[in-house]
């Protein structure tokens, strides 16, 4: 078989999975998406011809008692709901990610996968799980109820601050993994010389590590954020009816109201949001790390 | 000559194998079954299996919606019988996800109750035969709000439960309609005026710091033993089902209808469009029509038989409250209204609005 040939087969083969896999899970879907989108929702529920900008209409808050802010409340709620739980995420997980990655070998292979075990069962089974801990009479409910943050019968599930436990304890291990790879890797050597420079030790951390954690930072934060945004399990599970997030709104549409275009269209503003929030981290990483590129 | 006859004689034979309600006909095939969760005794369809030596293949739902949604996202041709309930079946009609009943092959439809054979929601009994009927009202526990009247204030009235937690179902026109009856329209409201009094009252619901969330009518019954909910919505059956199975735990939750009025339904079984198997989903709904069927399906799952032939079988508990609704309770009862066009999305927007405040 001459070269080329052989060539335009090898390269054919590697790559077609991959193209394949796209087109068929993200392209295809994606069109389908943007062209429910734009179709009219009919008399019985089901999405009909002529193509309109109705479904982006109702999605904007805009239907029979006039304009009402209900969907931006829900959106904001959801950036607000991400934004936080990647905060408690990143705060928990740095230091456990250093922690583990000083810990002798052995060690830290167990420690890792007790991290990463939870992460097998079902996101909803482990939702239930919260839902027996947190509710009225379990110890840290009754607790909570002494401290004063409830009313005894009441139980810290279903609440805005049992959505926020979910979010966290879903998403940690994704947050510890890509840094403790950072720390793992970590160059002593250059915080030695900035002690020896005498860095103050917050300084020394400033300079030395952070920007050697920060691509395995960026990739935690991508890695939480981005499923964070679109979770509705958890919300549905612990949050009761007051936390609701733009994937709640978007699956309602599809598997309650039957209103296909309104949730084609929340999803299609799903990405947009995620795309803008993909661009705002990566300028921002690009400042934190000086003129170094970090990831994305 | 002879051959002619032998034909005759052949053509006959397979003719009279073909009529028989021929039981063997339907020999290895399968029937799937789409059904809310609890509804069906699982003897039933053991039997249903070995009699027509089929197999039955049974998925679930929790809400109409759902069933709705699931049939629009393919499974009108992925059914052989679905079970909704009646303010949907106009809806699944004027869509075209349901085909037309043969009557012919539904030999026990005499066997109904006169109620049912020709309801409102569809004359003649064309695209649906009745399953079971029952009633959706106030559930509360008296251990947590001491002895409550039949009102739906026991939801709506921050004075009459200041504190223990509480839920309503995400059904929108359920959970409108209660609120709707609540504030003196009737259950079954239909002026926008009213639907909107009604969304507004549930708003301020929501906002109350008691309020735990939106929980379906089956589920609510697990967290009220649970002690996590105080008060909801359930139906009448489900409730009796898991207070005979737990009657400890049940003994200080309480079922009522209340007296500003409340939904009775009932859920009909129906042919999908595009069935596997419709003949098949045919002699099932037939099967469910027998008297002793019936019998055995409401003593079983705890709600009432629209089966006339059936009711000398059904157990004493059956025959009395909740069950079998007080005439002081009938008259206040009333159906689900069947929405369509601008009254649907004119809804959907009202309980969008409910649930992202």
């Amino acid at each position: 078989m001459p070269k080329l040939a052989r060539d335009t087969q090898h390269l054919l083969l590697t790559v077609t999975p991959g193209v394949l896999c796209i087109l068929v899970f993200l392209v295809l879907p994606s069109l389908y998406l943007m062209g429910m989108a734009f179709l009219t929702n009919g008399p019985y529920g089901l999405p009909t011809l002529p193509l309109s900008l109705q479904a982006f209409r109702e999605l904007a808050g805009f239907g029979f008692l006039g304009w009402s802010p209900g969907n931006l409340y829900t959106l904001l709620r959801s950036v607000w709901q991400t934004l936080l739980a990647t905060l408690i995420v990143t705060l928990i997980a740095y230091p456990a990610a250093y922690y583990i990655s000083t810990r002798p070998a052995r060690w830290r292979a167990l420690m890792l996968l007790a991290v990463v075990v939870p992460s097998w069962t079902n996101q909803v089974i482990r939702s239930v799980g919260w839902m027996n801990i947190l509710a009225p009479g379990t110890p840290l409910a009754d607790f909570a109820a002494r401290l004063g943050f409830i009313e005894p019968q009441m139980g810290l599930f279903p609440s805005q601050f049992a959505v926020i436990i979910g979010l966290v304890y879903n998403f940690l291990p994704f947050m510890v993994l890509p840094l403790y790879a950072a720390f793992e890797k970590l160059d002593m050597a250059q915080v030695e010389a900035a002690r020896d420079l005498f860095a103050s030790p917050l300084s020394a951390f400033r300079h030395a590590v952070f920007p050697q954690t920060l691509p395995g930072l960026m990739a935690g934060v991508v890695l939480v954020a981005i499923p964070a945004f679109g979770m509705y399990v958890v919300t549905e599970l612990l949050g009761g009816g007051r936390s609701m997030m733009i994937g709640n709104l978007v699956a309602r549409q599809f598997a309650q109201a039957s209103n296909w275009p309104l949730g084609a269209a929340g999803a299609l503003i799903m990405i947009a949001v995620t795309l803008i929030g993909l661009k705002v981290l990566r300028n921002l990483g690009r400042r934190l790390g000086g003129d170094r590129e970090v990831v994305l | 000559m002879t051959h002619r006859i032998l034909t005759t004689l052949a053509l006959a034979a397979g003719l009279t194998a073909g009529i028989q309600p021929a039981v063997a006909q339907f020999e290895g095939e399968t029937l799937y079954l789409f059904n809310w969760s609890q509804y069906m005794d699982p003897a039933i369809i053991e039997n249903f299996e070995q009699e027509y030596g089929v197999e039955v293949v049974e998925n679930y739902f929790n809400s109409n919606g759902e069933m709705f949604a699931k049939l629009q996202a393919g499974g009108v041709s992925q059914y052989d019988v679905i079970v909704p309930s009646n303010y949907y079946i106009p809806r699944l009609i004027e869509s075209g996800l349901v085909q037309p009943l043969d009557h012919d092959r539904l030999t026990n439809l005499d066997n109904l109750m006169d109620t049912f054979q020709d309801p409102s929601f569809d004359p003649g009994n064309a695209y649906s035969v009745a399953y079971q009927w029952g009633t959706t009202g106030l559930v509360y526990d008296r251990g947590a709000l001491g002895e409550m009247p039949a009102s739906w204030s026991v939801l709506f009235d921050p004075q009459m439960n200041p504190d223990a937690p509480f839920a309503v179902p995400e059904d929108s026109q359920v959970s409108l309609g209660s609120a709707c009856a609540y504030l003196g329209h009737g259950y079954d409201c239909q002026s926008r005026e009213a639907l909107q009094e009604a969304a507004r009252l549930m708003l301020e619901t929501k906002q109350r710091d008691n309020f735990v969330g939106f929980i379906q009518g089956t589920p609510v019954l697990q967290q009220l033993v649970r002690g996590s909910v105080s008060a909801g919505i359930t139906f009448n059956g489900d409730y009796l089902f898991f207070k005979s199975e737990d009657p400890e735990g049940f003994a200080d939750i309480e079922f009522v209808i209340p007296q500003e009025g409340a939904e009775v339904w009932v859920d009909n079984m129906m042919i999908p469009a595009r069935a596997p198997n419709p003949e098949l989903a045919h002699a099932f709904i037939d099967y469910i029509l027998r008297a002793e069927v019936g019998a055995a399906l409401s003593n079983w799952n705890y709600y009432s038989s629209p089966n006339a032939a059936a009711i000398p079988l059904l157990e004493d508990i059956l025959q009395e409250p909740p069950i079998t609704p007080t005439d002081e309770e009938l008259a206040v009862l009333a159906f689900t209204p069947s929405l369509e066009g601008e009254d649907l999305q004119f809804l959907q927007q009202l309980w969008r609005e409910v649930e992202s405040r």
